[in-house]
């Protein structure tokens, strides 16, 4: 694996307009992702984890240009894809980064045949190739995910939820993009089935050296399959370090208030570090607090964290944090 | 978990299934066999009740009603089909658009429509027909026209429903054209609720219909019109109230057919969902 | 407020069970808690562990039909109770709370008087009486400020302040037993500790058992005194919580075990366990999870394996452990 940098942001902030009343004026706004810096490197896995609220979706819409951000930059190999309105994009980007949703019965057609599911990006990408030639490519990428290719006369519904996200996974893999980015990808598939979908993700790096944005709010998975890893809160970056950092070495309040809510099967010879329970919820993020964004549940926030928003600082090789006090390294 | 697996029967459905294809099969057969002529006059047999010779009746020409209330089946079905057509593709043309799009497009769009909507639909008929005159093919376009604001509702909400799901946005990640994302993407999955829609509206149509020919602005001349016949009975209701059992009773069964179909086709397709 | 114990045994509930191929949601569940513990049944989607928890409280849905079996809890026979029975012991005995918290509270009511309103009609509390227990039962589940909590709307409360409510509004006309169906799936990871730890606590305080309903099996280890793991509409282990995980012996509870990711174990790739769970309306002969199981030999095939005892109060229903003859 090399360093290469495939995809960066600088400076990366998405704002929603809050409207209201008859004329539907603009009352304010709601800051999904802020000043976000991150970097994702060739055949590697960026993992992102937060709380719902935290931006983590809307940073992955954002990069991926369902969205144009409101400030910052994406750059794609260094040439910046964020200015441009989605509907002109220009295709060749679009065949670099595909995406795995949530939800595998609502991400694909409930009206469509598989095979036309996994046929269209190629008509649109590809339009002078004859029907034969995508037809091999389409039984290709089935059987790549694990599918006999006779399934694709069949419509979604026929399938169960960890053959959909296969399905779904396929989609993305027609265009043989660089990057995946999976929106939560595995959350909703019982442990049985997110394990052989982590081993499908596993497999395709390993043969295709694709890169990844994984999103999800569980730990235990983005340790598992993650190469570095991103903690966000109220659409900021609190902390981010390579996994094994992160993972034993965390200095963030909220990276470790988040260790420490996560429910652990008993292991013997391995004692669970103390609950740090947080009080409260996640503030409106409409309404976001001064100073720290954090200080409103964080343990041990202080005056200073009341009144100055900390900036992001590297206190290590690859290990960002923002917080005006770290916990002892 | 799925529970509910006992299909119900749904008598909507097949009452109003009976009801339009009972009214279609006699203006069917209206092509082929006719009891007596539709203009075919009779001065001896003149404003008479129902009997074996004539089962509805005759009017005050001598006409035989019967034969008359199924070749005005033809007109009845021409000007729905037509209108539904016209209301069905403007509709869902605006309403798609106003809804995927959004923003000013969606403003002015449902602005526009809100605007016809704040006319009685009989006048925006009577305006349609005052500036291209009567006629069997101006009067299904006014009626078209007419229902072109409710169907784009119904096709707004639909789209808007629909541009946010998963398989839409995954369609944008992917860079498939727009129109290609409306037509392909989100209008099958909206098409149960037009078809409802059109299934309303049809029975709609045919009352606005027999209305402006009631008003004589309708259908011409000598196109037989259940509306039509409805008002010459009137002229001699005193002498033959049986004149107007016949296209009453024919206008009656249309609407309420076409009514209960679309009710019936909505509680299928829900029925049908929740099985998915 | 004293908890009693719950016994199901051989249960069955099929749906369609007049016609050829029935959906067998439960076929063959045995189950026990003893009064005043926690046992978590565990299991995928699909297993049966929310008709379960429906079935003991009366509300499974029309096209369910329990065919054998039997549910006691206390010295009530659920199973053979009329509407009019159940409905008397809904609240009162048998208390249930469901992933959705939003949907299960009224938006144009108060959290007080929907607190106030069970224990007037249910216990015949006075206003004034009930009103005192409401707070007691906020301030049970965690809010600072039960006063004004009571003059809460719905909507002001986030999920986990919801879910709270949820607990304090089943815990308030004494029942002897609280389902908790998945009370903390749809929650952030920091508010999911912060309701569990409540939950315990209320149980604790309270004495009441509790039937635990969840598919992770990581947040039941601080909960729950005992274990039953479930698959295709019945129970294939059941032990304490300290047996099950350090001597897991079902095949598909070692499977499970194998496939969560963890935040302490060395990162190697995860076991999963090939193909999905049968359907209902086809379970295989003999042992359901051998057509997945890697260990499966000619008797699994044959008939269903009976309780094997692997250890003190540890239970398996699995070939692989000689059989004992009943």
């Amino acid at each position: 694996m090399s360093n290469q940098v495939l995809l960066e942001t600088r400076g990366l902030s998405m704002d929603f307009p809050v409207k209201k009343g008859l004329f539907q004026r603009t009352v304010g706004k709601v800051r999904a992702v802020q000043e976000v810096d991150l970097t994702l490197g060739r055949g590697q896995t960026l993992g992102i984890v937060g709380e719902s609220g935290s931006g983590k979706s809307t940073l992955a819409r954002t990069i991926i240009r369902l969205l144009t951000p409101t400030s910052g930059q994406i750059l794609l190999d260094g040439q910046d894809i964020g200015s441009l309105p989605p509907s002109r994009i220009d295709l060749s980007i679009r065949a670099r980064m595909q995406m795995v949703f949530q939800d595998p019965y609502s991400s694909l057609n409930p009206r469509q045949r598989i095979y036309k599911i996994l046929e269209e990006p190629l008509e649109v990408h590809q339009p002078f190739m004859n029907s034969g030639q995508r037809r091999t490519l389409v039984n290709e990428v089935l059987q790549t995910v694990g599918l006999d290719p006779d399934l694709g006369r069949r419509f979604p519904h026929q399938f169960s939820g960890g053959q959909r996200q296969r399905i779904a996974i396929a989609r993305a893999l027609t265009l043989n993009p660089d990057i995946l980015i999976a929106d939560e990808a595995v959350s909703s598939l019982d442990v049985s089935i997110q394990a052989q979908i982590l081993g499908l993700f596993e497999k395709l790096q390993a043969e295709r050296g694709l890169s990844y944005l994984f999103i999800s709010h569980d730990l235990s998975v983005v340790r598992h399959i993650s190469t570095q890893v991103l903690v966000m809160y109220l659409g900021r970056v609190m902390e981010t370090a390579p996994r094994d950092t992160l993972f034993t070495g965390y200095r963030h309040p909220y990276t470790q208030a988040l260790m420490s809510a996560v429910p652990r099967v008993p292991k013997e010879g391995v004692t669970v570090p103390p609950r740090i329970l947080l009080k409260d919820d996640l503030p409106d993020p409409a309404n976001p607090p001064e100073g720290c964004v954090f200080h409103t549940r964080c343990v041990y926030a202080q005056e200073l964290c009341r009144k100055v928003r900390p900036k992001v600082t590297e206190i290590g090789p690859g290990h960002k944090i923002a917080c005006h006090f770290p916990l002892e390294g | 978990m799925n529970t509910s697996l006992t299909p119900r029967l749904n008598l909507n459905l097949v009452l109003g299934f009976s009801l339009v294809g009972f009214l279609a099969l006699l203006t069917l057969v209206s092509f082929v066999y006719l009891p007596y002529d539709v203009n075919e006059m009779n001065a001896a047999a003149r404003y008479q009740g129902p009997s074996a010779g004539h089962w509805l009746g005759t009017d005050n020409f001598g006409r035989d009603i019967l034969s008359r209330v199924m070749h005005g089946g033809r007109t009845a079905f021409l000007v729905g089909t037509l209108a539904v057509s016209i209301g069905l593709f403007f509709g869902t043309l605006v309403g798609g658009t106003a809804g995927y799009l959004g923003g000013w497009v969606d403003e002015l769009f449902m602005r526009l429509m809100d605007g016809l909507l704040a006319f009685p639909g009989l006048i925006t008929a009577l305006i349609v027909i005052a500036l291209v005159g009567p006629g069997t093919f101006n009067t299904a376009i006014a009626i078209g026209i007419m229902s072109v604001p409710a169907i784009s509702r119904i096709a707004r909400s639909g789209f808007l429903q629909y541009k946010t799901i998963d398989f839409v946005q995954a369609a944008r990640t992917i860079g498939v054209p727009t129109w290609q994302i409306m037509f392909r993407h989100i209008l099958p999955n909206v098409a149960s609720s037009l078809v409802i829609a059109g299934s309303l509206t049809f029975g709609g149509a045919i009352l606005t219909e027999a209305s402006l020919s009631y008003l004589g602005l309708g259908v011409q001349l000598p196109d037989p019109s259940w509306g039509r016949m409805l008002r010459e009975a009137q002229g001699y209701f005193t002498r033959n109230p049986w004149a107007t059992l016949g296209p009453g009773i024919a206008i009656t069964l249309m609407v309420l057919g076409f009514y209960l179909l679309g009710n019936g086709t909505r509680d299928a397709l829900q029925q049908k969902e929740s099985h998915l | 407020m004293k908890g009693k114990s719950l016994k199901i045994t051989d249960l069955a509930l099929w749906f369609n069970a007049d016609r050829p191929n029935p959906i067998k949601a439960i076929d063959g569940l045995n189950l026990e808690i003893p009064a005043g513990t926690t046992l978590a049944l565990v299991g995928e989607s699909g297993c049966g562990k929310t008709m379960t928890g429906l079935s003991i409280i009366g509300l499974t849905p029309a096209a369910g039909e329990v065919v054998r079996g039997s549910i006691t809890l206390g010295d009530h026979e659920v199973t053979a109770m009329s509407e009019r029975e159940l409905s008397k012991i809904r609240g009162t005995e048998v208390a249930m709370i469901f992933q959705e918290p939003m949907t299960s509270l009224n938006p144009l009511m108060t959290i007080g008087k929907q607190l106030t309103e069970a224990m007037e009609v249910q216990l015949g509390f006075s206003r004034s009486r009930a009103n005192d227990r409401a707070r007691d039962l906020l301030h049970l589940v965690g809010f600072a400020n039960p006063r004004q909590t009571l003059g809460d709307y719905p909507h002001r409360l986030s999920g986990g302040m919801r879910q709270r409510v949820m607990i304090a509004l089943a815990l308030a006309c004494e029942p002897s037993l609280l389902i908790a169906d998945e009370p903390t799936t749809a929650l952030d990871v920091t508010i999911q500790a912060q309701v569990l730890a409540v939950l315990r606590h209320a149980v604790t305080v309270t004495g009441i058992s509790m039937l635990l309903i969840t598919h992770d099996l990581a947040v039941v280890s601080n909960i729950a005194d005992r274990v039953a793991v479930m698959y295709s509409g019945s129970v294939v282990e059941n032990a304490t919580t300290t047996q099950l995980f350090a001597d897991p012996s079902h095949p598909y509870t070692r499977g499970l075990l194998a496939a969560i990711p963890t935040l302490d174990r060395e990162i190697v790739p995860l076991r999963s366990i090939p193909g999905g769970v049968p359907d209902p309306a086809h379970l295989p002969v003999g042992c359901r999870f051998a057509p997945r199981c890697s260990q499966a030999f000619e008797p699994c095939g044959v008939s269903f394996p009976r309780a094997t005892n692997v250890g003190t109060d540890h239970r398996v229903h699995c070939f692989l452990y000689p059989q004992e003859s009943k």
